[in-house]
């Protein structure tokens, strides 16, 4: 989470979460951290794929939980074939999966996504 | 007795409704409009000293600069932000920048240090004249015309036949030749056979009248 907030430019929030959020933070502790700090974000909890597509197609990204519910990686590019994640414990490196190996990970860990809802950060110029 | 258990049994229903209707208020989903944004463009203005505040100043107070930065990601971006280091530090000329992106990323118009105009309206012009493709950048030309492709390949005619249809099974409908060629041969041996009797009946007649 702290990855897409900074991603989207509030790097003063992904510092206040970061130092104050817990790991096993679940939807709603995560939900009401973020009321607290007045963070904009939208999340689900019922493995809606529709939610992942729409978080990659505006660049935003998005937390998808995995390992059975216990590990929450950064969801950042989904098309039919692959999918690339990036995990806090290692963000120098993007994971690529089968998006349908993810969807079938995703699903089977709970199914909660989650993301803020600022300004993504522009692309590399071309 | 009695009437205590009664009143501890309506305790607890009482106590259970409560709770179910409370869950029931907590457990609403919120549900909220995702927004659509995905083919913005993308503003960026990148700086720190007091030029890059006067520059981000004008987004606020020039009517078509900031109907501009409304209807774009705005990015305005520090030198201390990690963001400069890891994506703007290589790629800005010079400081401050302004630079105008469409969704994918192509460069529409930037300008970095003295090339940035003096006014918000010179900037505005700067950024409306080549949004418009009238100015494009030298080194974005070439991203930003149509690429030459190969011209399409015109399919030719196959000179093979079509191939015939597979048939997989079933009898397959054959005239029995023997068939019809036996039924020629009796109606013509019936014919030959009707023709011989009635000329020996002639005959045997004409003896008998004689």
């Amino acid at each position: 989470m702290t990855s897409l907030l900074r991603w989207q430019g509030r790097f003063n929030a992904a510092e206040n979460i970061r130092h104050t959020c817990s790991s096993a933070a679940g939807p709603d502790d995560l939900a009401a951290k973020f009321d607290h700090e007045g963070i904009r974000y939208a999340y689900v909890t019922n493995g809606d794929v529709k939610f992942l597509q729409w978080a990659c197609r505006t660049r935003r990204g998005c937390g998808i939980t995995v390992d059975g519910g216990d590990h929450m990686v950064a969801l950042v590019h989904m098309d039919a074939e692959w999918s690339a994640i990036l995990d806090n414990n290692d963000t120098s490196k993007f994971i690529w999966v089968p998006t349908e190996t993810l969807i079938a990970e995703w699903r089977a860990s709970n199914g909660w996504a989650v993301t803020p809802i600022y300004t993504p950060a522009a692309p590399l110029p071309i | 007795m009695i009437r205590i258990c009664r009143w501890l049994l309506l305790a607890i229903l009482l106590f259970a409704a409560i709770s179910f209707c409370f869950a029931g208020v907590n457990s609403q989903a919120r549900v909220v409009k995702l927004p659509e944004d995905g083919s913005k463009w993308y503003v960026s203005v990148v700086g720190s000293d007091a030029r890059y505040q006067e520059i981000l100043g004008w987004f606020n107070t020039h009517e078509k600069l900031s109907a501009l930065k409304n209807a774009t990601h705005f990015c305005p971006i520090t030198t201390e932000s990690p963001l400069y280091k890891e994506r703007y530090a290589p790629n800005c000329k010079a400081l401050p920048t302004v630079r105008v992106q469409d969704s994918k990323g192509v460069v529409i118009y930037e300008a970095a240090g003295k090339q940035i105009p003096l006014t918000a309206g010179g900037l505005y012009g700067a950024i409306a004249e080549s949004s418009n493709g009238h100015e494009l950048l030298p080194w974005r030309r070439k991203h930003s015309q149509p690429m030459p492709t190969p011209a399409p390949v015109t399919p030719q005619p196959n000179p093979d036949p079509a191939p015939e249809p597979i048939d997989d099974g079933g009898t397959p409908v054959i005239e029995n030749v023997f068939e019809v060629g036996g039924g020629l041969l009796l109606v013509c041996g019936l014919a030959l056979l009707a023709g011989g009797i009635l000329s020996e009946w002639e005959r045997v007649k004409s003896r008998w009248s004689k």
